[in-house]
């Protein structure tokens, strides 16, 4: 059982947990969650302290650390990464990546049926994810990225059958689902919308299984973005490139944006 | 305590490197010490490693059956006690194991010690190379050793070996050395994002750089004519994990062996700042070593004092960079009254906009500054905004706007763009103003030293008239080499070692703080 602590600063709340996870599941020591909007930086470490004090452990005891990539707010994402890598190297314990949005969906975890996340990828736009949740099993049906909201409501009203809403960027697009989905959309109470400590560490747990937790080496690891910088954004666009997306997130120093 | 020579190692360089621009008016680069690693069997470089850190080192040269000595060089605060002959004892061994014949050197005529060790070890004036030194003109005197097999050098070989027992009981008194701040031995892990390079740096002692590191994302910003925040951020995050291994590694330690963090807090772009200082908290927690939080240009004013460790308070500094432009009177470490700074553009950013109008290319003051070298600089009377205004401020906006003006005009007459001279003339306009201020501030204050840095300090024009202007006056002026002048993580470790020695550490909810001021 190796003890994990797992953040994720990806939307306005600052999530933390503290677990054992073992191939059975996630043996959970302690978790903060706390409301923190465009304060990430102030309060991530602050509440790994009390989450170590309060659980009785210290940060030497910790032999691995997972940390949500996001896709959300850049900024936040990469506070939390910057963080989690500082901490694992330090520490030289393995740092291991989740999908912010999975563990959103982690928390419908024992319904049966369609789960729709959507993050707020701000610009009038959402970061959508869709899952299928049967027993205890949660199975991604779309891969990352970003959309008009209307866009995605369209399409998740064609599925056929009701998918249970929830993401932070509900608190501005809810009415757009309500509007195209009409009686298929469910929405979740908004206490369900962000991770949670436990959920980073459920999520993990389900890689972990799968043996897909990635080598754990924390120079590797890159947020999830969806988006390039505007100005190669802009640049695409002039250029009418359409090429794949580049993993780390920056085009690449050649004239029209080479693809690493 | 006692030092021992031994071979120089790679990890070595960042010491040695730091020690040669301490030591010598036209140091050898790392690159040159590099060169000199990589020339194999016919080299032998020797370190003089101690408690202190690496106190100084010697290289020999063998060629066709004799040998040359290349640089020796004794740290300031160690000279006078064998450190010295101690390197030249382990380069005559080398010579006697090699066979070979002679030994020669070139030193100066004004170094009265130097001359007196190598005297003293059997070398002779055999002639003269005038003129050898290009940055006094001195004459170098070149001295030879009679055969090493002779009785005479023998017996100079053994008196030697007798002064070089000094290393057996060296006293370093670390406070007497110039250094600023805590006379502590720390080793410093220093980290800098707070724009569009990635480094870091370990430091001994707030003085003795074990090495640096700078990843440069210069190629992915260039296209777009400047710094695209948004994508600076992103390659911090990238690069920053490999930076920090690749400089405790260079310097040739583990993060277990430091002993204090530091990194940049502000001023720069919120989102690169946010990368560095959220990481080095996370280092800070897993390691449990305090965290001094460093002002970026508090680091620009300690990178000259890395390069001249003898520059103390009071002296006024021209900080002139991409994002700064700003003079600084400094009473003394730590107090710091901004005197005026740029009302628009800095600097950097004038040499970059107007780069871009002439299609220079990013960065625009290498650009420019090549070719404003073939121009006239009298050619085109651009305006000097504020130079004759009572304040310490700068406005680079208005000179922007007239070069960009001028550019349009003579296109839309049919002409041809004469580009040197219209480089030459830009960078005539900004320098005027600078050193026009600079000398203002100098006068205000009766400072008798004046320093200056930031990315932009590296334009050779720039450096001269500065030059020029304070030599005129009687005033001490220091301009840091340029590897210093461009963002990097020694001069944080070196600020960051001074503010530690106050006690000034970040809590776990420090912020970074992109507006923070120097006062």
């Amino acid at each position: 059982m190796k003890l994990t602590l797992a953040f994720d600063t990806s939307t306005e709340e600052v999530a933390t947990g503290l677990g054992k996870i073992g191939t059975r599941g996630v043996h959970l020591l302690g978790e903060t969650n706390i409301d923190v909007p465009r304060a990430s930086l102030t309060h991530l470490f602050p509440a790994i302290t009390r989450l170590l004090q309060s659980a009785d452990r210290a940060i030497g005891d910790v032999d691995a650390i997972v940390v949500g990539r996001g896709p959300g707010s850049f900024t936040g994402v990469r506070i939390g990464v910057s963080a989690a890598k500082g901490i694992a190297q330090g520490r030289g314990v393995p740092l291991f990546g989740v999908n912010t949005l999975d563990a959103v969906a982690e928390r419908f975890s024992g319904r049966q049926g369609l789960v729709g996340v959507i993050g707020d990828a701000m610009r009038r736009e959402v970061y959508p994810a869709l899952y299928r949740l049967s027993g205890h099993t949660i199975e991604r049906l779309t891969g990352d990225a970003v959309a008009s909201p209307s866009v995605v409501a369209a399409e998740w009203a064609a599925l056929g059958e009701p998918v249970l809403l929830s993401g932070n960027a509900l608190r501005k697009y809810a009415d757009v689902f309500a509007g195209a989905m009409g009686d298929r959309a469910v929405f979740a109470p908004e206490v369900l919308w962000t991770p949670t400590g436990e959920s980073l560490l459920m999520v993990a747990w389900r890689s972990y299984v799968r043996d897909e937790l990635g080598d754990g080496d924390p120079g590797t690891l890159l947020p999830v973005y969806t988006r390039l910088s505007d100005a190669e954004e802009a640049e695409r666009v002039r250029d009418g490139s359409s090429g794949p997306w580049p993993r780390s997130g920056v085009a690449g120093p050649g004239p029209t944006g080479g693809v690493l | 305590m006692s030092a021992r020579i031994r071979p120089l190692a790679e990890s070595d360089l960042g010491r040695v490197v730091a020690l040669e621009r301490a030591t010598f008016p036209s140091p050898w680069t790392r690159g040159m010490f590099i060169d000199e690693m990589l020339q194999g069997s016919s080299r032998a470089w020797f370190v003089a490693d101690s408690p202190w850190g690496i106190l100084g080192y010697a290289g020999l040269m063998e060629v066709e059956g004799e040998g040359h000595i290349l640089n020796l060089a004794v740290r300031a605060d160690a000279r006078g006690q064998g450190v010295g002959s101690a390197l030249l004892a382990a380069v005559l061994a080398e010579a006697l194991r090699r066979n070979l014949e002679r030994l020669t050197l070139e030193v100066r005529p004004s170094n009265a010690a130097a001359r007196a060790m190598y005297e003293a070890a059997g070398f002779s004036e055999e002639g003269r190379r005038p003129g050898y030194y290009a940055d006094s003109g001195e004459d170098a005197l070149v001295m030879w050793t009679g055969p090493l097999a002779s009785e005479p050098m023998q017996a100079a070989i053994a008196r030697v070996g007798e002064r070089a027992a000094g290393i057996e009981r060296l006293a370093i008194d670390r406070d007497g050395s110039g250094l600023v701040g805590s006379p502590s031995d720390d080793v410093i892990l220093a980290i800098e994002t707070s724009c569009d390079e990635t480094a870091a740096a370990v430091m001994r002692g707030g003085r003795d750089l074990l090495s640096s590191v700078v990843a440069s994302q210069i190629d992915f910003h260039a296209r777009f004519g400047g710094v695209v925040p948004e994508i600076a951020s992103r390659k911090h995050v990238e690069a920053i994990s490999g930076v920090v291994d690749e400089a405790l590694s260079l310097a040739g330690i583990r993060i277990e062996d430091v002993t204090a963090l530091a990194v940049t807090y502000g001023p720069g772009l919120v989102g690169a700042l946010v990368v560095g200082v959220s990481y080095a908290k996370g280092l800070a927690l897993a390691t449990g070593l305090p965290l001094v939080g460093v002002n970026h240009l508090e680091g620009h004013l300690f990178a000259n004092v890395l390069a001249e460790p003898d520059i103390e308070p009071p002296f006024v500094a021209l900080l002139v960079s991409g994002g700064h432009t700003s003079l600084v009177h400094v009473p003394a470490w730590g107090e710091y009254h901004t005197m005026g700074s740029t009302l628009d553009d800095a600097a950097g950013e004038a040499f970059d906009k107007v780069a871009k109008a002439l299609g220079l290319g990013y960065p625009g003051g290498p650009a420019i500054s090549r070719l404003a070298a073939e121009g006239d600089p009298a050619a085109i009377p651009f305006p000097r905004a504020m130079i004759n205004t009572a304040d310490l401020d700068f406005s680079l906006s208005g000179l922007k706007t007239a070069v960009v003006t001028y550019i349009r005009k003579e296109q839309a007459a049919g002409r041809d763009l004469d580009l040197p001279d219209i480089a030459a003339s830009f960078q005539a306009a900004v320098i005027d103003v600078q050193v026009s201020k600079a000398v203002r501030a100098v006068v205000e204050t009766r400072a008798r030293t004046f320093l200056i840095g930031g990315g932009v300090s590296a334009n050779p024009a720039l450096r001269a008239a500065l030059a020029k202007a304070m030599d005129a006056r009687g005033v001490r002026i220091s301009v840091p080499p340029l590897d210093l002048c461009t963002d990097n993580a020694a001069m944080i470790a070196a600020a960051g070692h001074f503010r530690l020695g106050r006690g000034e550490t970040l809590g776990p909810s420090a912020e970074a703080v992109p507006d923070l001021r120097l006062d």
